[in-house]
């Protein structure tokens, strides 16, 4: 048989599945920041009265890419799908990365580099602050593992 | 009667905009002089046999009800400073523009006027003009600038009682927002169509300085606002935005997505008559 054998998914979709996980793993944080710790249990504040000019341009612009991303994310993972399905092991990958870096960011350069707002007020925020840092490496670190792993090679 | 703006809001500097009854009759005739010629096109496509989705009516129908709503909703609703400010921009700079450039106004014009009109507005569209207005840089700074200059400088103040600079500044905010609107739908032909990324990203420059602007306003109220007030008009003018960043990132991706579709139609298409199509042509491998 010399016909042309299925050769796999094609070269973008690999491409497309990490963008789609990284796109909705910054969509997971902003989203779990939002809804959790802002509105369901109000451990974040809107504005603390605390940290510098530039901290709320951070924040405005993570706020608006964050929804962007979610929503970027989905629509990007339902055209994989149609068009033969995602690549798991980079879409689980990219989540993990995507969601771990804006943990970090979130943790490291706006909590406590620009002093925007902290985990929770009236406690002691080492505990915390270790907690969410920590979660988000592990994150950025196994996702980012999951996505250098080589691929199999393709069934010629 | 109703109850005009009390003397506390004019000396806070921060009386609504249009608040008098000839401001909102005038804006209730200009609504319903835009929807009636909006309406009388689309009956003259119909007539000629010609399709246009009631839909479209629909929404232009709603972009011109922002405007007495934006007249006499602050009032209405006991809303006064920078809140009643807040629901006027979110009526005026965010409604009224997507659901504008959801109607595709200009295409239509280009559907039913004739002659001389027509030719007109071809060359306003592509003049040199029109090709620098709708480049997305410029696009950004005069939708950002419009709300940035109108929140965080003393803009406001300057407004109460100047009626025509009034106008002028919910003009640039009206047609800043459409300019905006028609790049991220691409609906309207007001230019060629641009990517997905650069789309996106255009959304995410205004979305993030309209996020960061409604921020700076709670952090840093204007002088003279009433206690409370920047902030609860900085919330709604947050949650504002949050709505229409998402609604503007999920039409720009349906359209996209909608796009693929076509595309994989096509292909399916093709795959599915290349095997046979061509009866006369005989294989390589049969010969």
């Amino acid at each position: 048989m010399t016909g042309r054998a299925p050769a796999g998914p094609p070269p973008s979709t690999a491409r497309r599945s990490t963008l789609a996980g990284v796109l909705m793993g910054v969509g997971l944080a902003a989203f779990l920041d939002e809804t959790v710790f802002h509105q369901l249990l109000h451990w974040h504040h809107f504005y603390d009265g605390a940290g510098a000019d530039a901290g709320l341009v951070s924040d405005g612009f993570f706020h608006a890419a964050g929804w962007i991303a979610v929503v970027a994310g989905l629509f990007l993972f339902a055209d994989l799908q149609r068009r033969g399905g995602a690549l798991r092991r980079r879409l689980v990958g990219g989540v993990l990365a995507g969601w771990g870096a804006f943990q970090l960011y979130d943790g490291l350069v706006q909590h406590k580099l620009l002093g925007l707002h902290q985990i929770r007020y009236g406690v002691d925020l080492a505990a915390y602050d270790v907690v969410w840092n920590t979660a988000g490496g592990a994150g950025l670190v196994v996702g980012l593992l999951l996505l250098a792993r080589r691929a199999p090679e393709p069934v010629r | 009667m109703s109850q005009h703006p009390g003397h506390d809001d004019v000396v806070a500097g921060t009386a609504p905009l249009v608040s008098s009854f000839p401001a909102a009759l005038t804006a209730f005739l200009l609504a319903a002089a835009v929807t009636a010629a909006y309406l009388a096109a689309v009956a003259g496509l119909r007539r000629r046999g010609d399709r246009w989705p009631a839909a479209r009516s629909l929404l232009w129908g709603a972009a011109a009800a922002c405007v007495p709503l934006a007249a006499a909703l602050p009032e209405a609703l006991g809303l006064a400073g920078l809140r009643a400010h807040v629901l006027q921009h979110v009526l005026l700079a965010m409604v009224l523009p997507v659901a504008a450039a959801l109607a595709a106004p200009a295409t239509l014009a280009l559907r039913t006027l004739r002659g001389r009109r027509r030719r007109a507005l071809l060359a306003l569209l592509h003049s040199r003009w029109a090709r620098v207005v709708t480049s997305a840089p410029v696009v950004v700074v005069l939708e950002v600038s419009g709300f940035a200059v109108f929140f965080l400088t003393p803009l406001h103040h300057a407004l109460a009682g100047r009626p025509v600079l009034t106008l002028l500044v919910h003009l640039h905010a009206v047609l800043a927002g459409y300019l905006f609107a028609a790049l991220l739908l691409g609906r309207d032909p007001v230019r060629v169509r641009r990517s997905v990324t650069t789309r996106l990203v255009v959304l995410l420059l205004v979305a993030g300085s309209h996020d960061t602007i409604a921020k700076l306003l709670h952090a840093s109220p204007p002088a003279g606002s009433a206690p409370g007030d920047a902030q609860a008009a900085a919330r709604l003018l947050f949650g504002a935005g949050t709505v229409l960043d998402v609604v503007l990132a999920v039409l720009v991706l349906s359209g996209w997505y909608a796009a693929g579709s076509r595309q994989l139609a096509r292909e399916r298409r093709r795959s599915a008559q290349a095997p046979r199509s061509p009866k006369t042509a005989v294989s390589p491998r049969a010969t």
